[in-house]
């Protein structure tokens, strides 16, 4: 792979003057303990993994921009970093990701989990009770208790208007200034302690020495204690009711006595079950394999219908005798030049079941308005018509260059010989372009085949596969099930999301590998 | 060349497929422009609206619009009806005779309110068979009364004004006598378009210029210097650009997820994550650069060094200022490239204000209230740059088509 135009490489920062190589070794320095601290907080945030790939991204950057030896390098450190940390590191990612059960059900890891559990506290009998008065502040909620006992009262330091969904901590004082702005304040309702139960629940009231209280009835407060401890086989003991609880490492939830899953789950390995569970499944399998063949057949349409489109226009658009040519290519890419996401819209619009344009012209032409949104068949023939329409100027701007480069005489010498149009397109126009543009077209297969702004755009994958558990669309391509599976539908599943993702990464490497050979990469070596 | 008959027919052929099919390619274009010059959200009009205002424009510059709607009370059989045009409340006596006592609905920074009266026959089915010349009302603060001449009524805001409308006799096929007015109303832009616009021209360029640094800097080790492992390297680089990020926007969204937790700038709901993810999308560019600096010979660049430049010299002094068209192209593909891009930025950003326009234009269009009106405008106003500069820039980019792969 010696490349003889090579230039001799010799930098000469060496040879620069002093000031120079101090200047360099300053500003990369600076860098570098500005990549450690990030490392430092890293690895203090409890992310071992992210800190020792930062750790190495900082040597090699240090290395590579401080020593000659690695010159060549600090053209491409950038590039390649970034492709690693945002193509490569993500893939694997993916496919780690596809292993575990993650899901919205197993959201946590297994420490933050037991640390929740561990965060629960309960009412204890032996305790002090506080009965609850609350007071209306305008909107907001004046928390104020009572110990049963003593009668000793507390006011919360805030009012809240009591709209949370999350734990929140108020502090209780004693003082008399409290007493007196409780005086200018009206108690609320009796119901309001029923309508606010929810909100109550987390509240956690803190007595001025400290004392944590929760919710134990309706309107009473008690003195809390952590509901779970830890013993010495991993388990979590109830301090309430002495019952244990486990972590179930094979279902990545912590299950009581009776085998009675308690959320949240955590997130476990859980081998090859994902991919099994989409190959052997009926409500995923039967869907996968529609949705597959469905995705091949949309993208080996889309490469034919708008490669004989782009090749049509741009023979006649080459055409000689035809005048204005210049303003024809020029109308004829337009689609090409105007935002997707503005076009496919256009196109939902001209579809629309009711008002849209094409079902009044059909309408009035044939009888019919053929329903786009729930018939699946109508639903994939619009799919193909805008994705034709979309991608034919980008054909047709390729077929125009190649069509250039034909030589003329081709043609007079096959003119000469009697030959018509159609023989002069497949026995010369055809065999020409058909070969440098292989791997172009093999690019825009996979392209299509990972079209998901269309198909997002457009239909969101409708109408629903019936039998698809979980929800599969009938017009999906895989990469928009995948997309549905982790951002769609009450589950959430990312683990089965990246599953399908991985068999499309498998698919999209045979592509490859097929672009590879077919567009045979000369590298490093000049093509003059 | 003899033009025979046949040969002229088959020019005129292909110049009517080009038509036809040219029908197809501008009709949906010219429906979209229809359609941000229509009244109100609807699909169903004429190509040229019947009914055309300037409302979804206003409201795309994020420019309060005050319009009007037309309404209509029944006559027939009444005394006299009131009603609120939204200048105030008209009461209209059966004899023609009309009072506006002013209580505008409409906050003075809006004035003028515009109004009219007149008087409407209809048909059984509602239509209007005739009407007579409307009166127009005006309403605006006092101090502005010189402003409008006497072809209208002018109303202080705290005012009163009266009239006398002739009713005619009905005419022949009319069945209601209605007085038809207009109701005045405020439409507020609900969507920050032009900051969409500012964020999508931001990122895009950015993305665009840091893709063309990366790009030409690595395409230059690629193709002019040594080194170990290139060959690999760039076979890798051809596989990687086969992966849309589409196929794992899970773990991209967990990773600025988890890095935003260490360093702000790459923080979810921030641009500045969004363009550095942009930069995954580096592998085709490099590719076009490559292929364009073989094209270059570099007897130049081995004559600089041999005068004792450095390759970053060479590099910077040589190589690139050759390159510029291909810069361009790469500049400008990429640039087109982000502003159309959408995943990405969809799991990235969620605050309205940061969105690109790729994703901001999906709000006007949701399941229960779809804006097209809105949404046509503003995907005129900022579909028309994007298409200008790419028609400018089209005879560049055929080349740098071929060489690379396919459009993002």
């Amino acid at each position: 792979m010696a490349n003889q135009n090579a230039i001799p490489m010799v930098p000469q920062s060496a040879a620069q003057g002093g000031w120079k190589l101090w200047l360099q070794r300053g500003i990369v320095g600076a860098i570098s303990l500005f990549f450690m601290y990030i490392v430092l907080v890293m690895y203090s945030q409890g992310e071992p993994l992210f800190a020792v790939v930062m750790l190495l991204f900082t040597t090699a950057f240090a290395y590579i921009f401080l020593f000659d030896r690695a010159y060549v390098w600090r053209y491409v450190f950038s590039g390649l970093a970034g492709m690693m940390l945002f193509i490569v590191f993500p893939i694997l990612y993916t496919l780690g990701i596809g292993f575990t059960n993650y899901s919205n059900l197993h959201l946590i890891s297994f420490e933050q989990a037991q640390s929740y559990f561990l965060n629960q506290t309960y009412a204890a009998e032996g305790g002090s009770n506080y009965d609850l008065v609350l007071y209306e502040d305008g909107s907001d909620y004046r928390i104020a208790v009572e110990n049963e006992d003593t009668g000793a009262a507390f006011v919360a330091t805030e009012s809240v208007p009591m709209t949370h969904t999350e734990q929140i901590i108020l502090e209780l004082d004693a003082s008399e200034a409290l007493d007196l702005a409780l005086a200018t304040l009206q108690p609320a309702p009796r119901n309001a302690a029923i309508l606010l139960r929810s909100e109550l629940d987390q509240v956690m009231l803190v007595l001025p020495d400290g004392t944590e209280l929760m919710k134990s009835r309706l309107t009473q407060f008690s003195t809390t204690y952590p509901l779970y401890e830890l013993n010495d086989n991993g388990n979590l003991v109830n301090q309430q009711d002495g019952s244990v609880i486990r972590p179930d490492f094979e279902i990545g939830y912590f299950v009581d006595e009776n085998g009675q899953r308690l959320n949240p789950g955590f997130t476990v390995g859980v081998g090859f079950d994902n991919f099994k569970r989409v190959l052997t499944d009926k409500g995923m399998f039967d869907p996968f394999v529609q949705i597959f063949t469905w995705t091949m057949l949309f993208s080996a349409f889309t490469v034919v219908a708008t490669f004989i489109i782009g090749v049509t226009l741009a023979s006649l658009v080459q055409w000689e005798p035809i005048r204005g040519r210049a303003l024809y290519q020029l109308l004829l890419i337009l689609p090409y030049t105007l935002p997707s996401f503005i076009s496919i819209m256009i196109f939902k619009a001209l579809f629309n079941q009711n008002f849209g344009e094409i079902n009044y012209i059909l309408e009035s032409l044939f009888g019919i308005a053929p329903n786009w949104n729930s018939n699946p068949n109508t639903t994939r023939g619009m799919i193909l018509f805008v994705n034709t329409w979309l991608g034919y100027p980008y054909m047709f701007i390729l077929c125009l260059g190649m069509l250039q480069s034909i030589p003329k005489d081709l043609y007079e010498a096959s003119g000469l010989e009697g030959s018509g149009m159609f023989n002069n397109f497949f026995r010369i126009t055809l065999p020409l372009i058909l070969k440098p543009l292989l791997p172009l077209l093999i690019a825009s297969f996979a392209f299509n085949f990972n079209n998901f702004v269309l198909i997002e755009l457009l239909t969101k994958g409708g109408p629903i596969i019936i039998g698809s558990n979980p929800q599969a669309g009938e017009t999906d391509l895989l990469v928009n099930y995948a997309y549905r599976l982790a951002f769609r539908g009450d589950s959430q599943d990312f683990a089965l999301a990246s599953t399908i993702s991985t068999f499309i990464f498998m698919i999209v490497a045979v592509i490859a590998f097929l672009y590879l050979k077919v567009a045979k990469v000369e590298v490093g070596i000049k093509k003059h | 060349m003899i033009k025979t008959p046949e040969y002229k027919a088959r020019v005129f052929g292909a110049h009517l497929v080009l038509i036809v099919f040219l029908a197809f390619v501008i009709y949906p274009l010219a429906y979209l422009v229809s359609v941000s010059f229509r009244t109100g959200h609807t699909l169903v009009d004429t190509i040229i609206p019947s009914n055309p205002t300037l409302e979804h424009w206003y409201l795309a510059f994020e420019q309060p619009y005050v319009g009007m709607n037309p309404q209509k009370k029944d006559l027939d059989g009444i005394e006299s009806v009131t009603f609120n045009n939204a200048l105030g409340d008209v009461t209209f006596t059966a004899d023609g005779q009309w009072t506006l006592t002013a209580a505008p609905r409409v906050e003075a920074e809006y004035f003028p309110l515009r109004s009219y009266l007149s008087i409407g026959f209809l048909d059984r089915v509602g239509r209007v068979v005739a009407s007579t010349e409307p009166v127009h009302l005006v309403l605006d603060t006092a101090d502005r009364a010189d402003r409008y001449s006497d072809d209208v009524v002018f109303i202080a805001a705290d005012g009163q004004a009266s009239g006398q409308l002739t009713i005619p006799d009905t005419p022949a096929g009319a069945e209601r006598t209605t007085v038809q007015y207009g109701n005045a109303y405020v439409a507020k832009p609900t969507f920050p378009v032009l900051s969409w616009l500012m964020n999508t021209i931001k990122v895009a360029s950015i993305s665009a210029i840091l893709i063309l640094l990366l790009s030409t800097t690595s395409a230059y080790a690629f193709g002019r210097l040594p080194f170990k492992g290139k060959g690999p390297m760039l076979k890798s680089l051809l596989v990687i650009q086969m992966f849309p990020n589409t196929l794992f926007l899970v773990a991209l969204y967990l990773l600025f997820d988890k890095l935003g937790g260490f360093v702000d700038f790459l923080a979810l709901n921030t641009h500045s994550a969004l363009i550095i993810g942009y930069m995954g999308g580096l592998a085709l560019n490099i590719f076009m650069v490559i292929g364009y600096f073989d094209t270059i010979d570099p007897a130049m660049e081995e004559s600089a060094a041999i005068d004792g430049a450095t390759p970053f010299q060479t590099f910077y002094k040589i190589l690139l200022p050759l390159s510029v068209p291909i810069l361009a192209v790469v500049f400008i593909l990429a640039f087109i490239g982000f502003v159309n891009e959408f995943p990405l930025a969809s799991v990235i950003i969620s605050d309205l204000d940061k969105m690109t326009l790729a994703v901001g234009a999906q709000q006007y269009i949701q399941d229960q209230s779809q804006l097209w009106g809105d949404f046509a405008a503003a995907a005129v106003l900022s579909g028309v740059p994007i298409t200008i500069v790419f028609l400018i820039a089209q005879r560049f980019l055929v080349g740098g088509l071929t060489s690379g792969g396919v459009k993002g």
